[in-house]
């Protein structure tokens, strides 16, 4: 079982290889589903991080018992800052994160095998199944959009894509410390 | 990484996957649309070859503008049923069934019309030929103090399946859109199918459906998925063919 610097040495290679191909999309989708999670899983913050009152409502508070306004006084913060939301502090160590380095890299390992394999094979059966040499997807209003399935580059394309698949499922394995 | 022979080892192992990644790439499928589209294709040809093992004649294929010329056209957007476009679609036949029963066609990315009258998209649609027919050569239809209605009526689809390609797990706002949409179909069969495991979306699917709504990991390299995505699909054709009501006349 890879360790947590390991696995996260393993992720930025991987995000940096998928990077240079083109899949800055599929890297993005995987980050942004890390972050949902990790926001909506706010309410395990402990309580004492929510104990600070913040600048607006502080100054709305004053307001309305004509005392003079305070300022936000959280450390480290500039109290002439705009107001930030809890999740702009960050405040989730990394030991506290729902999704630990290891499970972060077998989210990416599963978005390139989504992302690159798959569809290779998914073309193969379409090619087939269909016994056609090329396919053409298009849309009247989206030219720019539009692209060629050739059968040939499917054949040239799905050895390569069942090694990419048996090397990401090797190192799974590695990451979760089975036996391979 | 450190220089033990296990981690020699991994190194190893990520510059074979980078060097097999450029190997396995093809350029046209780089976009998330590109993958999309090409998942809705699959998910049509999983339905035709579905429906030929059900007792179909092998589909004819037609373009909107008739002709059958290849190389098949797809829609990568949503579009309306109509007499001049180049979209490709699957006619089954079912003639040779004892008794004949209506045939069918198999359109992607059309858009149809439920209770509301309004258009709702529908990813991979199964529907009467009637019902396509009507709309190809007329624009809308008009039933005394309705209004009109412009796409083809849901309550004359077989099965409306919505196609998920994603590199995640489908966050909830997108699978309820498509559960909101789909809940003003008065189809006789919904699908939600997704190349992810997307459990959670799952959950949401069958809470509004039923159970066999929802199709987890549909892609070729999980065969049991893929199978019991098939094995609904296989449900919903060997029902039209019991039915009475869709025999030819």
């Amino acid at each position: 079982m890879l360790s947590d610097e390991e696995c996260e040495a393993v992720y930025a290679f991987l995000a940096q290889t998928m990077k240079t191909s083109g899949l800055d999309d599929v890297i993005a989708e995987v980050e942004q589903e890390i972050q949902d999670l990790e926001s909506a899983s706010h309410a395990d913050i402990p309580p004492d991080l929510y104990k600070h009152d913040t600048a607006s409502s502080r100054r709305l508070k004053a307001k309305a018992k004509g005392r003079p306004q305070v300022q936000a006084s959280l450390p480290g913060l500039d109290a002439n800052l705009p107001m930030q939301g809890i999740e702009e502090l960050d405040p989730l160590m990394q030991r506290e994160r729902i999704y630990t380095p290891q499970r972060r890299v077998l989210m990416l390992i599963d978005a390139l095998e989504f992302a690159v394999v798959d569809p290779v094979e998914i073309g193969e059966v379409i090619t087939r199944s269909l016994k056609q040499d090329k396919i053409l997807f298009g849309d009247e209003s989206q030219d720019e959009h539009a692209f060629l399935l050739s059968a040939n580059d499917i054949a040239e394309h799905l050895e390569a894509a069942r090694s990419l698949r048996t090397l990401l499922e090797e190192l799974r394995q590695r990451i979760q410390g089975e036996r391979i | 990484m450190s220089t033990s022979s296990t981690n020699s080892d991994l190194n190893d192992l990520l510059n074979s996957i980078q060097r097999t990644l450029g190997g396995a790439y093809i350029p046209p499928l780089n976009t998330r649309l590109a993958r999309w589209a090409l998942y809705e294709v699959y998910i049509f040809c999983l339905i035709l070859e579905e429906a030929v093992r059900r007792g179909a004649s092998p589909p004819i294929f037609r373009n909107g503008n008739g002709s059958p010329a290849p190389p098949y056209r797809f829609r990568t957007g949503p579009g309306r049923i109509s007499a001049n476009d180049p979209y490709t679609y699957a006619v089954l036949d079912f003639r040779r069934m004892s008794p004949p029963k209506l045939p069918m066609e198999v359109h992607i990315g059309i858009y149809v019309s439920g209770s509301s009258y309004e258009r709702t998209q529908s990813d991979v649609c199964v529907l009467f030929q009637e019902e396509a027919d009507f709309f190809r050569i007329r624009q809308a239809r008009r039933v005394l103090k309705k209004p009109l209605r412009w796409w083809p009526d849901a309550s004359k689809v077989l099965l409306t399946v919505e196609c998920k390609y994603l590199q995640r797990n489908l966050r909830a706002a997108v699978i309820n859109e498509a559960i909101g949409r789909y809940k003003g179909l008065s189809a006789a069969h919904h699908a939600f199918v997704t190349n992810t495991r997307s459990p959670a979306a799952g959950n949401r699917v069958v809470a509004c459906f039923s159970s066999d709504a929802w199709h987890k990991r549909v892609v070729p390299s999980s065969s049991d998925d893929e199978s019991q995505f098939l094995s609904m699909v296989k449900g919903v054709f060997k029902q039209y063919i019991i039915e009475m009501k869709n025999i030819a006349t």
